[in-house]
């Protein structure tokens, strides 16, 4: 049977500021952000290295650079964003359970607490070896 | 409810939309008797019943089951009749239609696109094998129902894509229950239709469109926690892949 229909769908308009309405969505933004924090430390470690391969006088122009006010805020910004990245990441794990633990998913705290463990004693390892003979 | 003696009154925002007579959306604000026990769909029962009877919106069960009477109370997607109003700190209580919907009338929102994702997602079960029906039902253990049991709660209310930024961006994402739901397939023991349907929701608009936001599951009236399922369902589809690459040959 044909029916006639007399809708007329209002559709809303999203504002560009949708995402300040939620302090999660804002966290979430700033979780999307973090990435590109992560790719931009990326090339101050590639550049580095290229002022490293360029000898003695380059790689001391780029340490001069490093250690510049300007560079300490900008590297403890991208630290913030980094650890939001990583802590945001971790959080996620907890969502998969791959195991199971007595036919059940492990608890959210414990999966967080054991990958945030083994990144501490991993980065700590990493920051030994580095510094080894120091 | 009109006899109540009472001197409380508590006034609300609605957002309105009346297409035979205007072509944009408004707000009408309404004040009523107020009483500590009122939840919001009470509150718009009563807009109905003694204001104004051209008030649309959906309801039915009254108690958190049927998913009818959602909407957007104080920018949160919530039930409204699970929602008391002593509980909402602002005044006027804004009350307007499910975020990210198109709006037919006043409260009520346009559900057939939702109705559409449901269904694409095969939410049956599909067997290779089908037995005959004289050697009776699939049978499974309580630990087998459990798999999937959390996702069975969803109500369909859509409040998680009232929550969802990724589906008010792109009408196209298959959204939060719609793969909660192909989820609680997949994990059905007695389901062998993974791979038709994993083909189906491991798509640009299905699972891989998910940016992991998580607001559906703090939405969620029923803990069906879409979010995470998702993200297992990611995991289900790359394992998928990487086993199909790896191993070309083997059965699947």
């Amino acid at each position: 049977m044909a029916t006639e229909t007399v809708r007329k769908p209002y559709v809303r308009h999203r504002s560009p500021w949708w995402w300040t309405k939620n302090p999660r969505y804002v966290l979430f933004q700033f979780r999307e952000l973090s990435g590109a924090f992560a790719v931009l430390y990326a090339f101050l470690v590639l550049w580095q290295l290229w002022a490293l391969r360029g000898g003695e006088e380059s790689y001391y122009a780029f340490l001069v650079f490093w250690y510049s006010r300007p560079m300490m805020i900008l590297n403890a910004i991208i630290l913030g964003f980094v650890v939001l990245h990583a802590v945001t990441w971790f959080a996620l794990t907890a969502k998969v359970p791959l195991v199971r633990i007595r036919g059940r998913p492990p608890p959210a705290p414990l999966v967080i607490g054991a990958n945030v463990a083994i990144w501490i004693a991993v980065s700590v390892l990493i920051v030994k070896l580095l510094y080894r003979g120091f | 409810m009109a006899e109540h003696a009472t001197t409380k009154t508590i006034k609300l925002r609605i957002g309105r939309y009346r297409p035979e007579r205007s072509d944009e959306p408004f707000y009408q604000e309404f004040t009523l008797p107020y009483r500590d026990d009122m939840v919001v769909l009470d509150a718009l029962n009563y807009i109905k019943d003694h204001i104004d009877p051209t008030l649309t919106y959906r309801w039915s069960c009254r108690m958190g089951i049927c998913g009818s009477c959602g909407a957007n109370v104080d920018g949160t997607p919530r039930l409204t009749c699970a929602l008391y109003l002593k509980d909402l700190k602002k005044r006027p209580v804004l009350i307007e239609p499910l975020e990210n919907f198109a709006i037919l009338k006043d409260l009520v929102v346009d559900i057939e696109p939702f109705m559409a994702k449901l269904e694409s997602v095969k939410p049956y079960i599909m067997r290779q094998d089908e037995r005959p029906i004289e050697r009776g039902e699939y049978r499974q253990t309580p630990e087998e129902l459990e798999l999937y049991r959390q996702q069975s709660q969803c109500i369909n209310c859509m409040l998680c894509y009232a929550a969802c930024p990724v589906y008010g961006h792109e009408e196209k994402f298959l959204g939060p229950a719609a793969l909660a739901l192909a989820l609680r397939y997949e994990m059905d023991t007695r389901d062998q239709g993974s791979a038709e349907r994993l083909a189906a929701i491991a798509t640009e608009h299905g699972i891989w469109q998910c940016t992991f936001v998580g607001e559906c599951s703090v939405v969620c009236p029923k803990n069906v926690d879409p979010a995470g399922a998702i993200q297992q369902l990611k995991v289900r589809a790359a394992n998928r892949l990487m086993k199909a690459m790896l191993l070309p040959l083997a059965p699947r």
